[in-house]
């Protein structure tokens, strides 16, 4: 009976310990760069990403994936159980956690932070729609949370793993007063705010208090210095330890010799980075046919610009998943570049040069015209368009090119007003088709912009979502990339790799399945001219 | 005298209200959503329904109501039958005056809140102390602005001024024409050019003596210098900035005062001195100089209001955080009551100083009267 | 008439010079002013010229013993209007002439009238271009098929008119004779870009000084004949564009026009509609100083009209120093479009987006200083000549 109910309650508990160090390894200030300063460190309102990365070291979350072999471990929490149907996920406090003024992490901060997340009136409404399933969350004692859902969804216990924040610290009586809350970081997490000089620089000193093994670093700083050029001069001249950097100064650098004695060169790929792509719009007439689209695909000489214009630097994607986790399926290989393969599928759709005036003519006459536009500012974005608009230009196909300010642009992706777009999407160790293509998402301005419609994959993607054992979900997410291979909704482009210079100052840096990671790093006590002195 | 600064000061406020409703219009008018534009910037994918609520909720703190909003509350909301449908030409005009109204009401709603000093929120930025008033996050980037323009002018005055009158004295000869060359040499490289070469050749880790600072102002841990080492700190970082800033001032300035000085030097009464018998030197420095000086300070009084604006070239290639590079990232970012604040701030101050420039013009110059 | 009356010193002279012959006689003793001049002429005929310059066209191409002339085609409608004004500014001296000879009597200025004979010729020319052909755009694969003509006489650098896959092999290469300006980030010819460049740099410098002056005249003038309230009304207006920072007002008017519009014309009818404050305040100071003048007073006491009286004689007399603001203007416009640029928002290949995109990587120094050196050239030549004009304007310095 007992066997049978604990087979009955999926239990988890693998605890990270963070690593150990020697007495001689402690020490050192961390130097960093932002390109921009984050508007606000709020726990919770924050909405860039300098923000996350601070947070990263301040605050903690109840679970969090292993960098190498990303299965869930308990940080705040202890062990968990997630319920046969599912729904209901119980969360076990290790007794020991503790935020940075030494009060232990209870149920109640928890609790506090959840129902902080679901307040209408606090800003959080981009972290609380990933809890619109979610009933409640109530504590069960002191130690013991309890998260219940209305509905199956593999993600629940992800996103039930939330970041906590402690309650007589944040506590408010008016909302606006919370969403007002700027710097102020009190957390259980290994690092506490410092100071925020703005326009110079932002510093996290050592949590004197921290609950768990100290990391070995005693500050972090970063710069806020916003063009690549003047960062990079920075790095050289020794005033900044870690710079992730662009693909052309990575290839300028790494062959110099006075940069390998210094740096260590990081090349990885992360969730983190995400994909580009080229978005059709299927609800026009143009792209509406799937050959239409695969001869599009067929005219991106993807390696190419990827070698050319990216240095490499990355790789050629054909689905929506990040290429290490279980959901991408690897034995699909991308389409080839071929310009006669593009102009057989298109004549197969009826586009050929009926008139001989060198474009693409359908029966109707009409000539073979889209728009491609994007979003201005950024000189790749440019550089591709150009180059394409040169190429199809040379099949016969007239695309014109326009780049739009960015809050004009939205509104163009939210009223579908458009025949192709390139833009990227950032990912997860796991992420779930149904925000960007399920056929639900298409109105009402949601992501899936390029209205794609497809029975079977709506029926794959719901069958995920309820999927709970993680080989079979990814089986059935290995159909839906098929699928998506087969209908190139997208031209998926490519997935971009972090590159990172650290400093030899820095030791311990590793590569992780993940990426970096920051706890493994150690400095030692600084040189008299390193720390003060960034 | 009295009643013609009033006259002046009455004359400033259409004015005001002019760039101001101006600027407003074209701010409101202007088509896309920047608010939902900025959230989905900032959040990546987002569930559609909680952007449209997060804007919504950014929009009611913000004021930017619509027509609509207002005319249904006083009116009550019209039933179902009697709504427009959202296509034709009759949809598009009562839209674009349902825009207009709302702009325009909008404005008026601004210039009430101006009189309780409300100055309204930033949408994009925070002051480091968590402020989104607009006229602290204008006012915690004043000093750095301020004080390289400082520096940028002492230098435009002291390097101009004598260039000038070296020109004027070698009217004609190879200093001259030398100097008017170079000077408008210097007036023609754009400062995007210059800026990057500085900082690329000059700059630490850059290309060739790279000894400069490449970024902001202070170094790390400056709160710990004693002032004599701020002072140094803080100059050593601005040698870059301040060249990119002054070189084609100093080129505009140099003209002018070399324009100025010949003017006076050909006048009547130098003649006249000259034929007193008084030293050359004593004509040039003591009665033409003096004279000539006077339309270079009414333009140097005329730029101090430039000092709170920064150029957002400079600050972009040297990461200082300055107003320039706040404002452009306002205009970008359609950042309402960011935009309206410095356009309130830069067209008073704009005014008055050229008020104090006529003024201190008529104190300098008696032949000018005003009425 | 009368042999008795005390002759005008002009008679002894010779035929009387109008002025803008005086200022023309003056400018012609500077060198730097000519200097300038020709250079800009050579950056304006290179500009309208690229495609000869440099380009995959063939000028004319021999094959299969037929011989053709493809870059003909090719040209857009703009490109030919652009020539023909060139053309028609340059036979300008030769329809005066025309003109004089057949009309003797007093009248409007034959300079005047070869000009509306000029303009009105363009316009129909132009309007017919415009309306009725439409330019080859197709792939031309000229280049890839040099091999099969008999004979094909391409531009001076033979090069993609536009980046592909092809290209992006000869990427980031320094200058050499197949690309005397190096190749920049997707192998596409710098030489070609600063060449097409310059067309922007050019437009929106004529084009945006055109507006600006258009709208300074006619309001200065106004302005300073009518003085009072209209006076005052339009100097609110003016101190309005004024103290609005041109930068700001150009990214917010940017953000309002319609995305149907061309971005180029967007960023130069913004340019032109911001800068006029400056030329408003010249003409209104002339105006100021010519309505006090007698052949005003006389005009006046014969009874012209009003609009005759501005038209024909107040604007013209005033127009020379607006002339320097205007030629002031247009390197001012260049580096209004550099810090656009910068900002990302132009989106027609320009030298401010050369500049921009190069200064990242010093490097590639042919990128930047290409790019650098074009604008450098540019502003200096028209600042030489403003300053010229200037001079030769200023009735003090006529010895």
């Amino acid at each position: 009976m007992l066997a049978l109910c604990l087979s009955l309650l999926a239990a988890s508990s693998a605890f990270a310990e963070p690593p150990r160090f020697a007495p001689e390894q402690m020490g050192g200030t961390l130097r960093g760069n932002f390109n921009a300063e984050p508007q606000t460190l709020n726990p919770l309102t924050y909405k860039d990403v300098y923000a996350a990365i601070v947070h990263d070291r301040v605050f903690e979350s109840l679970i969090d994936r292993n960098p190498d072999t990303l299965e869930f471990e308990g940080i705040l929490a202890e062990r968990w159980e997630v319920s046969a149907d599912g729904k209901v996920i119980t969360f076990y406090l290790n007794p020991k956690a503790r935020f940075s003024d030494g009060t232990p992490v209870t149920a109640d901060d928890v609790v506090f932070t959840y129902q902080t997340i679901m307040n209408p009136q606090i800003d959080a409404r981009s972290i609380a729609s990933y809890f619109e399933d979610c009933q409640g969350c109530e504590k069960v004692d002191d130690r013991t949370v309890r998260f219940t859902w209305k509905k199956v969804y593999f993600k629940s216990l992800e996103t039930s793993g939330i970041l906590v924040i402690p309650k007589h610290v944040y506590e408010f009586k008016d909302p606006k007063a919370f969403n007002e809350i700027n710097d102020k970081l009190v957390g259980s997490g290994p690092y506490q705010l410092g100071e925020w000089k703005t326009g110079q620089h932002l510093m996290l000193v050592r949590n004197e208090n921290y609950w768990r093994q100290p990391p070995a670093i005693d500050r972090v700083v970063w710069r806020f210095i916003l063009e690549d050029q003047a960062a990079v001069q920075a790095l050289l001249a020794g005033e900044l330890d870690d710079l992730g950097v662009a693909p052309e100064w990575w290839v300028k650098l790494t062959p110099r010799a006075d940069v390998r004695d210094r740096f260590q060169m990081l090349r990885y790929s992360s969730p983190g980075n995400g994909y580009t792509y080229i978005g059709w719009n299927n609800a026009r007439p143009l792209f509406a046919d799937r050959r239409v689209r695969l001869a599009m695909t067929h005219l991106v000489w993807r390696q190419e610009l990827l070698k050319y214009l990216l240095y490499d630097i990355g790789e050629v994607t054909t689905g929506p998943f990040w290429s290490k986790s279980q959901q991408y399926d690897l034995s699909i290989k991308p389409w080839p570049f071929s310009r006669q393969e593009a102009l057989r599928l298109l004549k197969e759709a009826g586009w050929q040069d009926r008139s001989g005036d060198g474009w693409l003519e359908n029966e109707k006459g009409e000539r073979f015209e889209f728009e491609f536009c994007s979003a201005a500012g950024n000189p790749l974005t440019r550089d591709i368009a150009r180059i394409l608009q040169e190429e199809f230009r040379r099949v016969g196909i007239d695309m014109h090119v326009r780049l739009y300010e960015w809050s004009v642009f939205t509104v163009k992706l939210d009223n579908h007003d458009f025949d192709a777009v390139m833009l990227g999407w950032s990912g997860a160790v796991e992420d779930d088709p149904y925000q960007i293509w399920h056929s639900s998402q298409i109105a009402d301005r949601g992501s899936n912009f390029i209205s794609f419609r497809n029975p079977e994959a709506d029926r794959l993607i719901e069958e995920a979502r309820v999927t709970l054992d993680a080989a079979k979900r990814s089986a059935i997410y290995h159909r839906f990339h098929r699928l998506l291979h087969e209908q190139q909704p997208y031209t998926f482009l490519w997935r971009r790799e972090s590159l990172r210079l650290v400093s030899n100052r820095v030791k311990g840096v590793k590569v992780h399945t993940l990426g970096l990671d920051w706890r493994d790093w150690w400095i030692g006590k600084d040189e008299a001219k390193g720390a003060a002195a960034p | 005298m009295k009643t013609y600064i009033l006259k002046r000061l009455l004359l400033m406020i259409p004015t005001i209200v002019g760039i101001t409703l101006l600027t407003y219009l074209i701010v409101r008018l202007a088509p896309g959503d920047p608010i939902e534009a900025m959230i989905r910037n900032q959040s990546g994918n987002i569930d559609p329904k909680a952007m449209k609520e997060d804007a919504q909720k950014i929009r009611e703190r913000l004021g930017l109501i619509d027509y609509h909003y207002v005319r249904d509350r006083f009116f009550g909301a019209p039933s179902e039958e009697e709504r427009p449908q959202p296509t034709g030409a009759s949809y598009k005009v009562t839209d674009a005056l349902d825009t207009v109204a709302s702009a325009g009401i909008g404005y008026g709603r601004w210039v009430g809140h101006l009189a309780t000093g409300d100055f309204g929120e930033s949408i994009k930025y925070r002051t480091s102390s968590g402020s989104r008033n607009p006229l602290a996050l204008i006012a915690e980037r004043i000093p750095v602005t301020a004080t390289l323009n400082i520096i940028a002018e002492l230098l435009i005055f002291f390097i101009a001024i004598p260039v000038g009158l070296a020109a004027a004295r070698h009217q004609g000869k190879w200093f001259d024409r030398a100097s008017s060359f170079v000077m408008l040499a210097f007036w023609s490289v754009p400062t995007v050019l210059a800026g990057t070469v500085l900082l690329g050749f000059l700059g630490k880790g850059g290309l060739g003596w790279s000894g400069f600072p490449i970024a902001g102002l202070h170094s790390f841990g400056y709160e710990k210098f004693s002032w004599g080492e701020y002072l140094a700190d803080t100059l050593w970082h601005s040698v870059l900035p301040v060249v990119c800033l002054t070189y084609g001032g100093i080129a505009y300035l140099a003209k002018l005062g070399r324009a100025s000085l010949l003017e006076n030097l050909r006048a009547d009464y130098v003649r006249t001195a000259r034929a007193k018998g008084l030293p050359e030197s004593r004509v040039v420095y003591h009665h033409a100089l003096r004279n000539s000086l006077l339309p270079m300070i009414t333009v140097m009084v005329l730029t101090l209001p430039g000092l709170i604006g920064g150029s957002v070239i400079v600050e972009t290639i040297f990461s200082i955080q300055g107003t320039g590079l706040l404002l452009v990232n306002a205009a970008q970012a359609y950042d309402l009551a960011l935009i309206m604040t410095e356009t309130l701030l830069y067209g008073v101050l704009t005014l008055v100083f050229l008020l104090i420039g006529d003024l201190l013009y008529a104190w300098a110059d008696p032949r000018v009267r005003y009425e | 008439m009368s042999s008795l009356l005390p002759q005008p010193d002009s008679a002894l002279l010779g035929r009387p010079r109008s002025y803008g012959a005086i200022v023309w006689g003056q400018l012609r003793k500077r060198s730097s002013a000519m200097i300038s001049l020709a250079i800009i002429l050579v950056l304006a005929l290179a500009a309208m010229l690229a495609p000869f310059v440099a380009g995959e066209v063939p000028i004319r191409w021999v094959e299969n013993g037929e011989a053709s002339w493809p870059i003909f085609r090719y040209l857009t409608n703009a490109e030919y209007v652009a020539m023909l004004a060139f053309v028609l500014a340059a036979a300008l001296p030769l329809t005066v002439r025309l003109v004089r000879r057949r009309a003797e009597r007093v009248g409007a200025s034959p300079l005047m009238r070869a000009i509306a004979i000029h303009a009105g010729i363009w316009i129909v020319v132009a309007a017919g271009l415009l309306t009725l052909r439409e330019p080859e755009r197709r792939y031309g694969f000229y280049l890839e098929r040099a091999g099969e003509a008999q004979s094909a006489w391409f531009p001076l650098i033979p090069t993609p008119r536009y980046p592909g896959y092809e290209s992006l092999v000869h990427r980031d290469e320094p200058p050499s004779w197949q690309h005397p300006f190096g190749t920049g980030r997707l192998g596409d010819d710098i030489l070609l870009r600063i060449l097409y460049g310059g067309r922007t740099a050019l437009t929106i410098g004529f084009v945006a000084v055109g507006i600006s002056a258009c709208i300074g005249v006619v309001l200065g003038s106004l302005s300073g004949y009518f003085l009072r309230w209209v006076d005052l009304m339009v100097m609110r207006l003016a101190e309005i564009f004024m103290f609005i920072p041109q930068l700001v007002l150009i990214i917010i008017i940017l953000a309002v026009i319609p995305s149907s519009v061309d971005p180029l014309w967007a960023v130069v009818f913004v340019i032109g509609v911001t800068g006029w404050t400056g030329t408003y305040r010249l003409m209104r100071a002339e105006l100021l100083r010519i309505r006090g003048e007698d052949y005003m007073t006389a005009a006046r006491a014969l009874g012209l009209p009003t609009w005759r009286l501005l038209l024909r004689h107040a604007i013209p007399n005033g127009l020379a120093p607006i002339l320097v603001g205007a030629t002031f203007g247009i390197a001012g416009a260049v580096f209004i479009e550099v810090s656009l640029a910068f900002l990302n928002l132009v989106q027609t290949p320009s030298w401010g987006e050369l500049l921009t995109d190069g200064r990242q990587h010093l490097e590639t120094w042919w990128v930047w200083g290409s790019a650098g050196a074009a604008i450098f050239v540019t502003v200096l030549v028209y600042n030489l000549l403003g300053e010229a004009i200037r001079d030769a304007i200023d009735p003090k310095l006529k010895v």
